[in-house]
């Protein structure tokens, strides 16, 4: 089974820290890289990061977007991710203090595949992979 | 003669004694019971005339009570009348009558809206299609809509059937409603985006200092453990150690640095709110004067960043001289601020005269705002780059637009990303009453 790297794009390094070890706690042993906005998200996902090296080709990812972030915001990138035909099968995650309707809609429209709030219950958030098809691929409990 | 005029003849020589004589006396009671008919007759008909005589009376009250409210309404009112070519094909409406209100409104006399066309009126635009005008003349239908004039006023049109061939037109000016409404929008809006603010930017915080909080939760647990537990391996003891030494005052750094970013956004929202609370102080303001010691007040920022503060024509305006005080530091700190890296930093402050306010120019040509960020640059605590050691609080644009707004005034920008930023500041050149609404 193919190895999913998951990627946290998140500007605050606390909520980082916190995702990263959640996801450790419950269990997913894959690889995690963390970047800080959606531009360095996006530049990273299309070969062009200054400090990381690109991704392979035929690589899986995970990704879990923050949506207030500077630079380029969690919903700017998403709208490129799921435009682009080469990256827009990987499942994006959004993550967010929000629980505003309007933008849980909007994520969506924009063609997020779950939508988790924060602080991130990760006993539901295996829940979440687990409706995204995802578990098996990523949880090694 | 004809027989009928024969018999009335008769009748009339019977009833005055004449004709077949002597027989006056057996004619006596049809007389009597005519007589009682006349008097009748007469009676029904003085009834009538007090029925006619109070109908004008009440008639005259009406004319009167309808004539009071058609002069003194505050709504406009209308009379027209259809107009139709020798065809007898109706070609449009004429006004045949206009109240006061509808002078007072458009501005000109009764006897120059006399006459005017109603597609040639100021009510023209948006006006029901003339066949369906031609409707309500008949009865057949009623309009009620909303029609802007030409002199930017807002009405409420209802126009309803009258005689055949007639029309009212009713309407009432809501221009002044709709602008209230305007305004009460854009504070729903300011306080939704307020309402925002607090929903996510407090919360991040309180996510931090949740998670953390657990974290440490876990370590006096491992501490508490290993305590109860006396005598420790190398592995164990390694373990606490670093618990003690790095994990909790890690943890601990994390919760009081959000705790302290929680107070600083607390600190800031109630910073925003006193603004806007403030009665201002409407006083004439020498700007030329303001802006020299604004500009004094930033000489050391100016000179580090060594940069070249021009005044032009900076003419006086009607203000809070504290309050402009702090919209124009704001502005000239965020040039000096966000000043571009590879030029010498240039501000310029001029101003020019327009309907009554003077408008006040910024200019600076440093690092300008991207397109992108147009519609948020004004939302309370938003910054374009919160990792930038130049970023601030992100209250400095909103107070701008707050302080701006007391001045019934108004502050925007035009940018070049690259090239600078003018940011515009309109207040009133007149001496005005301050708006309270938010005592």
């Amino acid at each position: 089974m193919k190895r999913i790297t998951v990627i946290i794009t998140e500007d605050d390094d606390g909520h980082a820290e916190l995702i990263r070890e959640g996801l450790e706690n419950s269990g997913v042993t894959n690889p995690i890289i963390r970047f800080s906005n959606g531009e360095e998200l996006w530049a990273y996902l299309n070969g062009e990061s200054r400090s990381v090296p690109g991704r392979k080709p035929n690589e899986a990812f995970l990704l879990l977007l923050d949506i207030n972030m500077p630079r380029m915001d969690g919903l700017d990138v998403l709208k490129r991710i799921k435009q682009s035909p080469d990256l827009r099968s990987f499942p994006v995650i959004m993550l967010t203090t929000t629980d505003d309707p309007r933008e849980i809609q909007k994520c969506y429209e924009l063609g997020c595949n779950a939508y988790v709030t924060k602080p991130v219950d990760f006993s539901q958030f295996a829940e979440t992979l687990r409706r995204l098809g995802l578990f098996l691929q990523i949880v090694q409990a | 003669m004809p027989s009928e005029v024969q018999d009335i003849e008769q009748l009339r020589q019977k009833i005055i004694g004449l004709g077949e004589k002597s027989l006056r006396k057996s004619y006596y009671p049809e007389l009597q019971q005519r007589i009682l008919e006349l008097e009748h007759t007469n009676e029904l008909l003085r009834t009538e005339m007090d029925a006619r005589a109070a109908l004008d009376r009440s008639l005259k009250v009406m004319h009167e009570r309808l004539s009071a409210l058609f002069v003194s309404t505050p709504e406009l009112i209308l009379f027209c009348e259809a107009e139709r070519n020798s065809e007898g094909i109706l070609t449009d409406f004429r006004i045949a009558e206009s109240n006061p209100a509808a002078s007072d409104c458009f501005g000109i006399s009764s006897d120059s809206i006399k006459n005017t066309r109603l597609s040639e009126s100021p009510l023209n635009r948006g006006l029901p299609h003339l066949s369906d005008l031609e409707l309500i003349s008949r009865g057949l239908l009623s309009w009620n809509g909303e029609i802007r004039s030409s002199k930017k006023k807002i009405f409420r049109v209802s126009i309803v059937p009258l005689q055949k061939d007639q029309l009212t037109v009713v309407a009432t000016d809501i221009t002044d409603l709709e602008q209230v409404k305007e305004k009460l929008l854009a504070k729903n809006k300011e306080l939704e985006n307020y309402l925002y603010v607090a929903s996510h930017d407090l919360r991040s915080p309180l996510v931090n200092i949740q998670g953390f909080s657990n974290r440490l939760a876990k370590f006096t647990e491992i501490l508490a453990r290993r305590f109860m537990q006396g005598l420790l391996t190398e592995e164990e003891s390694e373990e606490v150690l670093a618990v003690l030494n790095k994990e909790m005052p890690k943890a601990l750094t994390v919760v009081l640095g959000n705790v302290e970013k929680m107070d600083r956004l607390i600190s800031g929202l109630l910073k925003i709110s006193r603004t806007g609370r403030i009665t201002p102080q409407i006083r004439k303001v020498n700007m030329l004067s303001l802006f020299s010691q604004i500009v004094g007040e930033f000489s050391y920022q100016i000179e580090q960043a060594g940069a070249q503060v021009s005044q032009g024509n900076v003419l006086s305006c009607y203000g809070d001289e504290s309050l402009l005080h702090q919209l124009f530091s704001n502005l000239i700190g965020n040039a000096l601020k966000y000043r571009h890296p590879d030029r010498a930093c240039e501000i310029i402050l001029e101003s020019h005269a327009q309907n009554g306010f003077v408008v006040y120019h910024i200019r600076d040509n440093g690092i300008g705002i991207a397109e992108k960020y147009s519609e948020r640059i004004w939302d309370v605590f938003y910054r374009v780059d919160p990792s930038s050691p130049a970023s601030g609080e992100g209250l400095g644009l909103s107070i701008v637009k707050r302080i701006a707004d007391k001045h019934n005034g108004r502050a925007w920008y035009e940018s070049t990303e690259g090239l600078g930023s003018t940011f515009y500041v309109e207040l009133p050149a007149e001496p005005f009453d301050a708006a309270e609404e938010e005592k």
